[in-house]
């Protein structure tokens, strides 16, 4: 059975103790700690939350190629002649290891944060637990569901430079320009609709969403340092 | 400074944007790690293309040209890249800072008086330097070797000065003068044009 | 006497300190519990006004130079903004650019949330809006799915929700469609005339507000108050103000004979069908899509001839597919049928390149900034000039393209960014840009859309011009039954998902 014990976990708690995790991580610095975070993680993932499987998979891929390649490209090295060895100190499959994982384990705690925590949810946490002031708040969450109103006039934009036969190059700043155009352009606007439906950055305001801290956040927060500490203890 | 939610969802419009660059630029950075690969460089893969992730910090200073909007806009933008899919979490929002913060250093030295080529270029080098040092830290680029480490460096304040100065710089200009800047310290400077 | 939901007196306000003032001086009052329509054309800062009369202005920008604006009595200056929306609320031309929240029930409980409503009564109250504006249906959908005029009637909701005794319309129909307009028309009547509500609104036409207004402002350069009138007959006798000022009142365009020829020159299309829901692009080969059923597509087996060197206008409901018919033209969507291109011999639309394509298509966005492909006026045409005249040494190409730009009076702002011309401008210079190119085909989606009469005639004088004089080809989607009578020569409607030629 997956319980949704990951899904329900203090948004804001869970990033500090994600944050603290990465930082020990580093401190740590074995190929065995980051392959223990990488299995907790999926542990997690697979049995501690809802999330989707397939959406989870498709994620790693990506990451699994990049950290193949910096691990191949390191233990190249360690296995050419000693002229090219010069690039690398200490050059040898632990090293090598070391650093295509670093890439998984850190990719892997931010998976198990991004695919268990909905963004209006932790936006509201932090607001709540560090005190965000709501036009920071609002104002990114304004901002992201503006996200398919930008890619249609994005679509449109590449459109019109591919039947005015431009090439728009590998990173499309022609196309960027036209859309950040637009883009400041509706800032002001957006803000005024806002404004005007009574929304005050500062001021005060009631909230349809809670998200208080609760003792079960503290245990599974407490238990999640815990278990990297043994991490850290056992494999360094 | 006080920030103002016009200027907010300016930079957050802008940092979806930029989020939009990072998704295609992901893909630029595997193939170049690919491409590094037999070499044994993949580590210089995505340093080539770093400067892109610190724009938002310089962009959004260039403009609006007050204390503490540099890191403010870098962590707005890291924020957004995470909600929208970024891969490395809360850890975003750190390296926004850390960014952001070291972009700031730039325009602290010049005492937040003149934003020109110089200041962007002097910016771009200390967020590159300064995120160096983070992630020295966090990637464990202590492995390689000192030759390495400097090569890194090297790719890492080229990108930094082609993008996060140049690019953002040009950018700007381009939409100061395209008068969409004129609430803002940059478009103020752009001359008008009478409507018709 | 009851005190007046607006008033405001010598009010001069400037976006820059040295920077001319949009309005000067300006007096108006808004008595309670009626709807005033404020007429200007365009740039003579009505919509400033508007964001001023709301306090949204200068607080987002500007300066207010001098002069106080009381709502219900009270400086606007010292009501909080979570309290002035309680008294006076705005709704915006572009519906895309008014909600902060993905779903309209979402965007409900922030409004409630801003008003501080306690959390317990908050999905009470969003239900009591949603029903009293009928909008129960639309509360969980994705607000981006929906249609302009469903977002505006969203935009009331919250309004409802506000409970603002004062609501302010920006232009807030320039973007609908007529249907949408006359649905969301009976709504406000009731709103104002059954519930009390204030009615200020914004407009650069009179057309629909015919017998639903109670007093009509003219308002000219600077914010002047032109003249005002209660009845249709003080509207009657206002027409030559409208006139100089160039706003369009009803029967303002003339009626042009259509094309009678019988040329078959021109585009075919025959038995065209194309489905609602494009095929997904594949990776490696063609995508194999089956002809859909007739529910499922938005053209069904239609038939029409679109002669060469007319302009022929497509009218139709709003979500019928005229923008889909363009991309289709630009090889951007797939079709079953045949697109046929019979000149001196015939082609078929589906053998040509998208590349070939483009050398003879082109498109006129209905938002302009989203096609200047450089940073200058002049050079937007050259580019297409460049295209067009690859082997000509650039100082010819540089007074032929300031030829072009002279021809709409553009001339003068070669050396400025597109962007900082107005709307009407851009719309010019993008029509432009398309013909530097020599392109032979022009597609217009809503040329006119949120333009005033004045510009809307600039910009149709233009591409009648260039169809005269150059052979151009135009097809233009537009909802506005005048324009298109009064410069189409063939006009097609869209319905039953084929296309009818309108005869006279």
């Amino acid at each position: 059975m997956r319980r949704p014990l990951y899904d329900n976990f203090n948004p804001a708690v869970k990033a500090v103790t994600i944050i603290i995790c990465c930082i020990m991580m580093a401190i740590g610095g074995t190929w065995q700690i980051n392959c223990a975070v990488i299995v907790s993680c999926l542990l997690c993932l697979t049995l501690l939350s809802r999330c989707s499987i397939k959406v989870m998979i498709g994620l790693y891929m990506p990451l699994l190629f990049l950290g193949g390649l910096i691990f191949i490209s390191n233990l190249a090295s360690a296995d050419l002649d000693a002229a090219s060895k010069t690039a690398y100190e200490i050059a040898s499959f632990d090293t090598a290891l070391l650093l295509g994982t670093r890439i998984l384990s850190y990719a892997s705690m931010g998976i198990l944060f991004g695919l268990t925590t909905k963004n209006k949810i932790f936006v509201m946490s932090t607001m709540h637990q560090f005190h965000l002031k709501p036009k920071f708040a609002y104002g990114i969450l304004a901002a992201l569901h503006l996200v398919p109103t930008l890619s249609r006039e994005w679509d449109e934009v590449n459109l019109a430079y591919a039947v005015r036969g431009k090439r728009t190059g590998v990173i499309p700043f022609g196309p960027l320009f036209n859309t950040l155009v637009n883009g400041i352009r509706w800032s002001e606007n957006v803000a005024m609709a806002m404004e005007s439906k009574g929304f005050d950055g500062d001021g005060p305001r009631t909230y349809s969403i809670e998200t208080p801290v609760r003792t079960s956040d503290i245990v599974l927060a407490v238990a999640s340092l815990v278990l990297m500490t043994a991490f850290i203890i056992i494999f360094k | 400074m006080k920030w103002k939610l016009k200027d907010i969802l300016m930079i957050a419009i802008c940092g979806v944007l930029f989020a939009f660059v990072f998704m295609a630029a992901n893909y630029i950075g595997v193939a170049l790690t690919a491409a590094l690969t037999p070499f044994g460089y993949a580590p210089l893969g995505y340093q080539l293309i770093y400067g892109l992730w610190f724009m938002a910090a310089t962009f959004a200073a260039y403009i609006i040209q007050k204390k503490g909007v540099g890191t403010v806009a870098e962590m707005l933008a890291a924020s957004i890249e995470m909600m929208m899919g970024g891969m490395f979490g809360p850890m975003t929002l750190v390296n926004g800072f850390i960014q952001g913060f070291g972009a700031e250093l730039g325009f602290i030295a010049t005492g937040y008086k003149k934003f020109n080529s110089a200041t962007m270029i002097l910016s771009s080098v200390t967020c590159a330097l300064v995120s160096y040092v983070s992630e020295y830290f966090f990637y464990g680029y202590s492995a390689y070797s000192f030759q390495m480490n400097v090569i890194m460096i090297i790719c890492r304040v080229i990108s930094s000065i082609i993008f996060t100065a140049f690019v953002a710089k040009i950018i700007a200009d381009g939409l100061a003068k395209a008068g969409v800047l004129r609430g803002y310290a940059l478009g103020m400077k752009a001359a008008g044009i009478d409507e018709e | 006497m009851t005190v007046p939901a607006i008033s405001c007196n010598n009010v001069t306000f400037s976006y820059f300190e040295e920077g001319k003032d949009v309005l000067k001086n300006t007096a108006l009052e808004i008595p309670q519990g009626r709807i005033t329509v404020l007429m200007g054309s365009s740039g003579c800062g009505k919509s400033t006004l508007a964001a001023v009369l709301c306090g949204l202005l200068p607080d987002n920008g500007g300066i207010l130079k001098s002069g106080d604006i009381l709502l219900y009595g009270r400086s606007v200056k010292e009501i909080p903004v979570s309290e002035r929306a309680r008294s006076i609320s705005m709704m915006f031309q572009n519906p895309d650019l008014q909600f902060c929240m993905p779903t309209l029930r979402e965007e409900l409980i922030f409004c409630a949330e801003n008003i501080s409503i306690s959390p317990d009564e908050m999905d009470y109250e969003a239900e009591r809006a949603a029903s009293q504006l009928g909008t129960t249906h639309l509360l969980d959908r994705p607000l981006h799915t929906l249609s302009g005029g469903e977002k505006q009637r969203a935009v009331l909701t919250c309004i409802a929700l506000l409970n603002s005794k004062c609501i302010v319309l920006d232009e807030s129909f320039a973007n609908l469609d007529p249907a949408s307009v006359s649905e969301l028309l009976p709504v406000l009547s009731d709103l104002c005339h059954k519930d009390g509500k204030t009615i200020l609104a914004i407009d650069h036409m009179s057309d629909h507000w015919k017998g639903i207004a109670d007093r009509y402002v003219l308002i000219g350069e600077g914010g002047t108050i032109l003249c005002e009138a209660e009845t249709q007959e003080e509207l009657e006798a206002a027409k030559p103000i409208f006139t100089e000022e160039g706003i369009a009142y009803p029967g303002i365009w003339e009626k042009k004979t259509l094309a009678t020829e019988s040329s078959t020159e021109g585009l075919h299309f025959c038995q065209l069908t194309i489905p609602q829901v494009p095929a997904k692009k594949k990776l490696f080969g063609k995508a194999t899509s089956v002809k859909p059923e007739y529910d499922a597509s938005l053209y069904y087996e239609a038939d029409a001839h679109i002669p060469d060197g007319k302009i022929t206008a497509i009218m139709g409901p709003s979500g019928c597919g005229k923008t889909s018919l363009m991309m289709t033209l630009l090889k951007q969507r797939d079709y079953f049928g045949n697109i046929e291109i019979r000149e001196d011999e015939i082609r078929e639309l589906r053998d040509i390149k998208a590349k070939d394509c483009f050398k003879e298509v082109g498109i006129a966005f209905q938002n302009p900034s989203n096609q200047f492909v450089t940073q200058n006026v002049l050079s937007e045409v050259l580019d297409g000039l460049k295209r067009r005249y690859p082997s000509e040494p650039e100082e010819v190409l540089k007074e032929k393209g300031l030829a072009l730009l002279d021809t709409c009076g553009l001339r003068k702002y070669h050396k400025y960014s597109p962007y900082m011309l107005s709307q009407g401008q851009q719309r010019r210079l993008a029509v432009l840009a398309v013909i530097a190119a020599g392109q032979k085909l022009l597609l217009l989606d809503e040329p006119t859309y949120g333009q005033d009469y004045k510009s809307a005639r600039a910009l149709m004088d233009l591409i009648a011009g260039l169809v005269k004089n150059e052979g151009l080809t135009v097809i233009m989607s537009t909802h506005d039954a005048g324009l298109a009578g009064a410069y189409a020569d063939v006009i097609l409607h869209v319905k039953d998902k084929k296309f009818t030629k309108e005869v006279r």
